[in-house]
């Protein structure tokens, strides 16, 4: 059951080292350390620091030490979230974060690292579910290892999941908290967005997202 | 009296002389070929006697009733009134020993046991001049040991029977035992055996006691032994007796079944002629006799009158009931079962409708337009049943239309509408009244619906099915339908396409792509992100897609282009957005 999912984990982190990739610049050579605390620290502030793939070798060496270290398995799904090319390595940061949660991880920032991963795997109702999850805990939410990254970007995930899964009612009620749109599916004068006019509600809405998804994505 | 005292002892006084002469003529029968006579012993005889008024009760706290033995698992249907092996405290406050005077009488001792332990009860074990092991009985010798009386007069006792196990030896036809009963305490009557009985059972039917006749059905019987001699010949011991039964044949009452009608149970409201399920559950704690069967019956008039639904139905728990064709607002439905003995019924709670139904017709109407616009079909209903709520899909060609509203309107004013796409031309409508009002019978327009036309043009019925018209009283009325139709005239313009990129929040190298068509083939647009095709499926067909796409980290934008064709010309649209 483990040797799958740590495979798959490895997959993205042997392309990319092998390309010698990183947002960082040059070829990534983690330290050795002693701890995965200390891994895990050093993960952390390469990716704040927008290295992801020198982040993702950090989280990885710190579960070479300890394969249940939660923190590390939750920093490896941010990791490979920013970073993951495909739906394999997608699906490798949705199961690093279920593996946090199933240890213990429990910080709020787990859950919303899981929504992201799921949307971008078209998993609409679990994506959508995570983001109310973390929203109804913690109104205010903000990733600490990415400002950026708030409960705004959590009712992205939220809006643009019921919009693909066709409730385009709800997913405007929810863009609507974010920033009004002024759209009323029963007048097709306020199918506007951006000065631009569209033939039908449903265009008007997902303009609006795009919108949204251009201004606020963190 | 002191003569009598005299006459027996001066017989007594011969009582070793009399022993050898009573040994003497049993060798000599069974010398001369009463062998077989012997070990069948002699048929008794039938008698009718009375306890003489000369006879002193000289022991016993009777008469008195005995406790019923238990009652034997292997033969349930015998109850025993008296169980006697004479092995207590005699005569006790069971038996009463009534006795000529100066003779003994009714005694016991251990000298032959019967079937059982060490005692049995001897005519001459105890009184005056009682004998030992061995000894001769004296002559005059007049000793009842009675018990009872018993009461046999439950009317589930069909069988009695009086037996013990006896050993005899004495004067033929003079000396005797009689084994007997009584109906007053005097007066008994039964079976007299004398001569010879070797430790044998011996039993007096008393459904057919010589002259009584059968006593089961009273009150009060006594059974009574009496062992009498004359002033001649002693053979023996004369009479012993052991394992005193009465017994009765009571069959186990029968356990009346149970049952529950589970359904109908009042409320329900079911269209006449329908057919309906009547569910029930029934037991029979003793299993019998007979397997439970169930009739079902129903009343239209509240129990006033039954009429026959099923007979004699194994007991399964339910039973498909077609309803009659006849509406009443008073129905009950009555399950009676039996185990072939005994009955039970249970009839419904409460009372419950069979509703004749009206003529009920949902008709959608027609409309007409062009490729991309919105028209307006009219719902109606003509309907002669009142009606709570309505809800009906909508099957029509998906790449020409959907639906997209609908408000209730005239009659349907008041009624709670909603209108979503199910599946690709399978539009579901509802309308109801969420504050117990209700449609009265009437005819016309309840709704207006909203479809948008797509595709490339063409005709599509709007076929209702899957109709559901409800009563106040969640009756499920019959609906006819008809069926509508869309015209779509070909789009007079070519497609339009807008492109929504949503870039995935998280800054991940996701992005979802949505193209909306108006005026479109009806089929989903090419498009391409990156100069790669990508694949779109229907968030709502004929008119919105969408794709999602993983970029590469070295990507800082991507180009996404659509592309759709209607019989007029090609629409196109194009997006480039910057990615952090």
């Amino acid at each position: 059951m483990r040797k799958l999912p740590v495979l798959m984990m490895m997959i993205p982190f042997l392309v990319l080292g092998g390309c010698g990739g990183g947002e960082g610049g040059g070829p990534v050579e983690p330290q050795p350390l002693d701890t995965p605390e200390a891994y895990v620290g050093r993960g952390w502030e390469r990716f704040e620091g927008g290295d992801s793939s020198g982040a993702q070798a950090d989280f990885q060496a710190a579960l070479d030490l300890d394969e249940n270290h939660g923190p590390a398995l939750a920093g490896y799904g941010w990791a490979m979230l920013v970073a993951a090319p495909s739906d394999i390595s997608m699906q490798s940061a949705l199961d690093s974060f279920d593996a946090a949660l199933a240890r213990g991880e429990t910080a709020s920032y787990v859950t919303a690292g899981r929504a992201a991963a799921r949307l971008a795997l078209g998993q609409w109702s679990g994506a959508s579910g995570d983001g109310a999850a973390v929203l109804q805990g913690e109104p205010g939410f903000i990733f600490q290892h990415r400002t950026s990254f708030t409960g705004v970007d959590l009712l992205l995930v939220m809006a643009f999941a019921q919009a693909a899964s066709g409730d385009v009612e709800q997913a405007l009620a929810t863009a609507n908290t974010i920033q009004q749109s002024g759209i009323d599916p029963g007048q097709s004068a306020t199918w506007t967005v951006g000065g631009i006019a569209y033939p039908s509600y449903a265009g008007a809405v997902l303009a609006h997202l795009a919108l949204l998804s251009e201004n606020h994505a963190g | 009296m002191a003569s009598k005292a005299i006459s027996i002892q001066a017989i007594s006084i011969q009582a070793g002389s009399i022993q050898a002469r009573s040994i003497l003529m049993v060798m000599l029968a069974l010398i001369l070929g009463a062998g077989t006579a012997l070990a069948a012993r002699e048929t008794p005889v039938p008698r009718r006697l009375a306890i003489s008024p000369d006879m002193v009760r000289v022991a016993g706290d009777g008469p008195g009733q005995a406790a019923p033995a238990p009652q034997s698992e292997a033969d349930k249907a015998w109850q025993n009134l008296l169980d006697e092996d004479f092995e207590g405290v005699f005569p006790g406050d069971t038996w009463t020993i009534y006795s000529s005077a100066s003779v003994p009488y009714w005694g016991t001792w251990e000298c032959w046991s019967g079937n059982t332990a060490t005692h049995s009860a001897a005519c001459a074990a105890a009184g005056p001049g009682a004998i030992g092991c061995g000894g001769l009985y004296p002559a005059y010798m007049s000793t009842w040991m009675v018990a009872g009386p018993f009461d046999l007069s439950d009317p589930d006792i069909t069988a009695a029977e009086l037996s013990c196990v006896l050993n005899l030896v004495s004067e033929t036809n003079v000396d005797y035992l009689l084994m007997s009963v009584s109906t007053d305490g005097q007066n008994f009557s039964g079976l007299q055996y004398s001569f010879l009985v070797m430790g044998e059972a011996i039993q007096l039917d008393l459904t057919a006691v010589p002259n009584l006749g059968s006593v089961v059905g009273a009150s009060q019987v006594w059974v009574g032994f009496y062992f009498t001699s004359d002033w001649s010949l002693s053979y023996g011991v004369g009479a012993e007796v052991d394992d005193v039964l009465l017994r009765v044949d009571r069959p186990t009452p029968n356990v009346p079944p149970t049952i529950t009608l589970n359904s109908p149970d009042g409320g329900e409201s079911w269209l006449a002629g329908s057919q309906h399920a009547i569910t029930w559950t029934a037991a029979d704690a003793d299993g019998g006799p007979n397997a439970l069967t169930v009739d079902l019956a129903y009343s239209l008039n509240g129990g006033g009158s039954w009429v026959p639904i099923a007979a004699a139905r194994p007991n399964t728990g339910s039973y498909n009931w077609t309803l009659p064709t006849q509406g009443a607002a008073n129905v009950l439905v009555r399950a009676t079962v039996s185990d072939g003995e005994d009955t039970a019924t249970d009839t419904s709670d409460g009372s419950f409708a069979i509703v004749v139904p009206g003529s009920n017709t949902l008709a959608v109407g027609n409309a007409a337009g062009d490729s991309g616009a919105q028209v307006t079909v009219v719902l109606s209903l003509d309907n002669e049943d009142t009606v709570k709520g309505v809800q009906a899909d909508l099957v029509f060609d998906g790449t020409l239309a959907a639906l997209t509203g609908i408000v209730a309107s005239q009659r349907g004013v008041g009624m709670s509408a909603g209108a979503e796409m199910v599946a690709a031309g399978r539009g579901r409508v509802i309308l109801y009244y969420s504050d117990g009002g209700s449609l009265a019978p009437g005819t016309g327009e309840i709704a207006q619906l909203t479809f948008r036309l797509q595709g490339p043009g063409g005709s599509t019925a709007l076929t209702p099915a899957d109709v559901l018209l409800a009563g106040p009283e969640a009756e499920d009325w019959l609906a006819q339908v008809q069926a509508g139709n869309l015209q779509v005239a070909a789009p007079q313009e070519v497609p339009s396409l807008s492109i929504a990129v949503l870039k995935n929040p998280g800054r991940t190298r996701t992005i979802q792509v949505f193209v909306t068509v108006t005026n479109g083939s009806g089929t989903a647009p090419t498009v391409s992100a990156g100069g790669n095709a990508l694949a779109l499926s229907a968030v709502d067909a004929g008119h919105v897609y969408m794709g999602r796409l993983h970029l590469a980290g070295s990507a800082t934008s991507v180009t996404v282009t659509a592309q759709d064709t209607n019989a007029v010309g090609t629409g196109n649209a194009q997006v480039t957005v910057q990615l952090p």
